[in-house]
Formats: C-alpha cells, structure tokens, sequence
C-alpha cells in the first residue's frame, strides 16, 4: 500500500500540476514581454492511459504553446484565463496533498504508530 | 385474644433468579462470535472504504473527479475507520492478556 | 468546466465575455470621432453577441446533480453596426467631398461609457463568484482536518 497504483499516481498527478503551476507563473511574469507566445500543460490524458496500464509515472507531461491570437506587440498573454488557471491549479494540488495525507495517515493508524 | 401463629418468612419470599436464567451461558458464547463477527465486519469495511477512497484519488488525479467534497468525506471515513478497528484490536489484545495473568 | 472544481467554470467565463465587451467598447470609444471620406463606409459600432452555455442533462460519470445548469456565457461573435454613420459639414477637413461633407460614425459617446460601466461592474461580479466559489472549496478540502 505505500506504493501501490493510487500512490503513484498521486505523485504523477502532483508532477502534472506543478508543471501547470509553473508555466502559468512564467506566463502572468511575461505578460508584457514583446513576442511572448503563453505555454500550457496537459497531462491528464495521458495520466489516465497509464493507470489502465498500471504505470502511473510514465505518463507525459507535455507543454503546449498558446495558439491564442497575439496583441499588437506579439504577446498572447490572458492574465485572466491565466489567475483564473492558476487558481485551480492551486486547489487541486491542495486536494492531491490532501489525498496522500489521508493515505499516510491511515498507514500510520494501522502501523500503530 | 387468640395470636395467630408467625407464618414461616421463606415462603413468602421469592428467591433471585438471575435475568434470563439457564440461557446466560449460551449467551456469552453467541456476544463471543458476535465480537469476533463485528470484529471481521469491521474490517471488510474497512477495505471496502479504503478502495472507495483509492478509485476517488485516482479519479481526482486524471481530472474526473466530479465532487471534491466525495473524496475528502471518504478519506476521513477510511481514517476513522482504521483508527476504530486498530483500537477495538488493541483492547482485544489487552483484555485478552489481562486474562491470561490472571491467578487462577 | 469537467474539473472537481466545477463551480469557477461559469464566472470564469463571464469574466472573458465582460472583459471582450469592455475591448469592443473601448475600439468603439476610441473610435468616437473617426472621420471617413464620403465615398467610404463609417466607421462601425463593434457590438458582442453573448449567448449562454447551456447545461448537459447527465453529467459524465451519469450524476444528474447539475442538470440544466449552464456552465456561463461565451462570446459567439460580433456584430458591426450601421455603416451609413451621420454626414457631417466639415469643408476644410481633408477628406471632405465636393460638398464638404464626411462621414461619421453613428454612435453616440454616452451610450458606450453606460455600457462600459455596466460591463466593467459585470465583469467585477464575476471576479466576486469566482473567489466565493474558491473560498468554499478550500473550505471543502479542509473537511476531515
């Protein structure tokens, strides 16, 4: 049970979104740069593929670019799509910590510890 | 003036049965596979909640999670849940030895 | 959204209509006294057309709990107003015709600045749902602490 399927991939998730945290930070810090093209992330897709083949940690994280139309100076930043993003990164990393602190803490109760 | 003769005080007074009577032994042999039931209950349960709560994690993980609330009510319970079992164990263990030492 | 935060879809979505309506108002503001030649069509007033994101019957996974509530607003196009606009006598302008006229846009100033608070108050109400829904989801993953 400590590191069975659901633990790993708890920790692929966790990997997925702080990938998706990251890039949404470099975006609202590029918000006003000339020619800056905004990145995402997506994993989920290929998080579910791997489960279903019990190998939760090779999914691919991969990054997207933006295919948002530009402004004048060549920035396709939204910092409102991008806070709004970033918010819900925050809260499901917040869940997946929470999820495996329930799992440890259930661990511990039947360790005895 | 005649005196009416003391009636014997045995025969006035019903003697203490014990509640249930002849069936108190067969009782505390049923409360025994009882407990050991509950005790075995208990902890199917138990697996039951834990893989409820492993499929909502996972399903957290990919994004299909539909109710945050279903996963944080069903980590609690598979929480709770193990921490009874573990303690009703230990007080099994403990009486069980305290049995064990006692002088006969 | 299909995330377990379901509820920020709708006043994220309203937040990108609003602030598309506050970019259509603003063209049309900076655009209050373009002047065209006669010959050539007025500057047009930009209007959005909004339209709801209807709800699913069943959502996936088979729960009905959310049936027939939408998921926002989204913005499904634009809309170009009058190209006639108002002939106006401006002879020593460069663009006047033989007649000294030019063509303006039809559209009236305080109208877009009514609309501009409108839309900028709509888009702060968004801002409010939205961060109420986020305050009751860490309330949510605080369950059990």
């Amino acid at each position: 049970m400590i590191s069975d399927l659901t633990s790993r991939t708890i920790q692929a998730s966790l990997r997925g979104l702080d990938a998706r945290r990251k890039a949404a930070e470099d975006n609202i810090a590029n918000v006003q740069t000339p020619g800056f093209i905004a990145s995402s992330v997506s994993f989920e897709d290929s998080l579910r593929n791997a489960i279903e083949r019990g190998r939760p940690t090779s999914a691919d994280i991969a990054v997207e670019r933006s295919t948002a139309p530009t402004q004048l100076n060549g920035n396709n930043v939204n910092v409102a799509d991008e806070m709004v993003g970033l918010t819900e990164t925050a809260l499901r990393q917040q869940l997946m910590v929470q999820a495996l602190n329930g799992r440890y803490s259930t661990l511990r109760s039947a360790i005895g510890a | 003036m005649p005196i009416s003769p003391i009636s014997p005080i045995a025969s006035s007074i019903t003697p203490i049965t014990r509640p249930g009577g002849a069936q108190d032994t067969a009782a505390t042999s049923n409360s025994a596979a009882d407990f050991g039931k509950s005790l075995t209950g208990a902890l199917d349960d138990l697996d039951a909640k834990q893989k409820a709560t492993d499929e909502l994690s996972r399903a957290a993980a990919t994004g299909d999670l539909q109710s945050v609330e279903d996963l944080m009510i069903a980590s609690t319970e598979t929480q709770l849940a193990t921490q009874l079992t573990v303690a009703v164990r230990n007080r099994a263990v403990e009486s069980f030895n305290e049995i064990m030492r006692m002088q006969l | 959204m299909s995330t377990p935060f379901s509820s920020l879809g709708a006043p994220a979505s309203g937040m990108r209509v609003y602030q598309t309506w506050i970019n259509a108002l603003s063209d049309n503001v900076a655009n209050i006294n373009t002047i065209n030649p006669a010959g050539e069509p007025a500057f047009q007033e930009r209007y959005v057309v909004a339209r709801s994101s209807g709800g699913s019957a069943v959502a996936p996974g088979g729960s009905r709990a959310n049936a027939g509530i939408g998921d926002g607003a989204y913005i499904a196009g634009t809309e170009y107003g009058d190209p006639g606009g108002r002939m106006v006598y401006q002879p020593d302008h460069p663009y006047a015709d033989e007649n000294g006229m030019v063509r303006m846009p039809d559209m009236d100033l305080s109208t877009q600045m009514t609309n501009l608070i409108i839309a900028q108050r709509a888009y702060q109400a968004n801002v409010t749902v939205f961060e109420r829904a986020r305050d009751s989801y860490e309330r949510a993953l605080e369950i059990g602490r």
